[in-house]
């Protein structure tokens, strides 16, 4: 079994990441699932919207309690995913820790990320991790480590998208420094009228715009063009990618100097199935490692 | 003089950060000579080490030399404390670990602590971790105290 820990939002790229990863396995006759550990401010139910909205089906997904066996293999789309909950540790429940603990106790892959240098060595220690197998987008992160592999969407398993245009513009506002600069932009470019800014109910949010809360059902479906001007790191976007999948325009206004994962993808082609199956496979041959150096079959 | 070849390390000494210490090599590579220099980028010593070392890697030579004293303390005062039985050896253990097993089992057996930390050990045992009884593995994580849990533990194993 393969467990695909998600500790983040459930407006998150990991967590869709995450699912669509847990698709793919099971198609190919690796079972797998996707065990979703919410984040305190969020329910289960937002979790469940923002994969029931997007995909074309929902299965394989458990919440908060689980007792894996030590042959069983964790995967984390992101460092983040077990550095999170470390630095969370106190606003968790008793259940929803101990599942923590069996599951990063186990031999994980992780996907590499510099979100929290310092605190991710404390975080395996912290829950006793015995092996982590990484893998690293090299292009995103020179300095990282682990085998080269990239975060791909797995368009096959979205569902199909309603064109049902009611803005022109998109913006991502899903947290302050998004936002900021969101209204940032809003302010020296007159032509941003008509948008919709998709983000959370949160104090930090601007009245006078026009705020739409996630999740939102057929997002894609919903605007003309993508205006992305995430100003922070940005290790693998997805809306642009989402966009030009669609053939819809996307207005990269952010800083092009920025060196993340924006400029990468950006220059990197829609994904086909070909190229999802090439990069996956790299995934599915570690994970026949490691079952064959533990003998588990 | 300092030298990129004679150089051994630099690190603030205080918690200022005002005060440099570098280590040299003498000529004969046989001693360590230490200077203390003020951090002043106007003083003809700082330039001297400034062009060999960036302030930022004295910054991260400190943090790295903090951490390395920090872990000889806590070695020194864990060979203490195991030399005193004040804490158990794991490798080594001996009859006065009973009474404190004993102690750890039979009192405060509804401690949610100690409930937590009592299964994440049990969950260690591979004969209770890949258990096929998965109706027992699941009474075992619910458990609310340590008899109980005790009891699950060794029916599992048993």
């Amino acid at each position: 079994m393969i467990n695909i820990v998600c500790t983040g939002k459930p407006g998150d790229g990991l967590l869709r990441y995450g699912y669509e990863h847990c698709c793919y396995l099971n198609s190919v006759g690796i079972k797998s699932q996707v065990i979703i550990i919410p984040n305190p401010k969020h329910t289960k139910e937002d979790y469940i919207k923002s994969i029931t909205d997007q995909y074309k089906t929902y299965e394989n997904v458990i919440f908060d309690y689980y007792t894996p066996n030590s042959d069983e293999i964790t995967l984390v789309l992101g460092r983040s995913m077990i550095t999170l909950p470390y630095l969370d540790r106190d606003r968790y429940t008793k259940d929803q820790l101990m599942t923590l603990h069996l599951l990063f106790s186990n031999k994980v892959i992780a996907i590499y990320s510099e979100n929290h240098p310092k605190d991710y060595p404390l975080a395996l220690e912290y829950f006793n991790n015995k092996k982590v197998y990484d893998l690293c987008d090299f292009d995103v992160y020179p300095n990282g480590v682990g085998k080269q592999y990239e975060k791909i969407i797995n368009f096959d398993v979205y569902k199909p998208i309603k064109d049902e245009i009611q803005h022109k513009h998109l913006f991502l506002g899903t947290t302050e420094i998004y936002y900021k600069e969101i209204e940032r932009h809003m302010d020296t470019n007159g032509n941003y009228s008509d948008h919709g800014i998709v983000t959370y109910n949160a104090k930090w949010i601007n009245p006078s715009l026009n705020n739409l809360f996630v999740p939102i059902n057929n997002i894609l479906g919903k605007f003309e063009t993508y205006v992305y001007t995430k100003p922070n790191f940005d290790p693998a976007p997805r809306l642009f990618v989402e966009f030009r999948w669609l053939g819809k325009n996307v207005d990269y206004v952010r800083d092009k100097n920025i060196k993340d994962g924006g400029m990468i993808y950006w220059n990197r082609p829609v994904p086909t199935k070909d190229i999802y199956k090439t990069n996956i496979n790299i995934l599915i041959e570690l994970i026949k490692e490691i079952n064959e150096e533990y003998n588990i079959f | 003089m300092i030298t990129k070849d004679n150089l051994i390390s630099a690190y603030f000494i205080d918690n200022d950060r005002k005060n440099i210490e570098v280590l040299i090599k003498s000529e004969d590579e046989k001693q360590v000579i230490p200077i203390i220099m003020p951090f002043d980028e106007t003083d003809s010593k700082f330039i001297e080490l400034n062009a060999i070392v960036t302030v930022d890697k004295l910054h991260e030579n400190t943090y790295q030399k903090k951490k390395e004293e920090q872990k000889d303390f806590e070695d020194l005062a864990m060979t203490i404390a195991k030399k005193n039985g004040l804490v158990f050896d794991e490798k080594k253990m001996d009859t006065k670990f009973y009474p404190t097993l004993v102690n750890a089992m039979f009192k405060n057996v509804e401690n949610e602590d100690h409930l937590f930390a009592l299964k994440l050990a049990l969950f260690e045992l591979d004969k209770i971790r890949d258990s096929k009884n998965d109706e027992l593995k699941k009474k075992l994580r619910q458990s609310k105290n340590k008899i109980e849990l005790l009891k699950l533990a060794i029916e599992l194993i048993g």
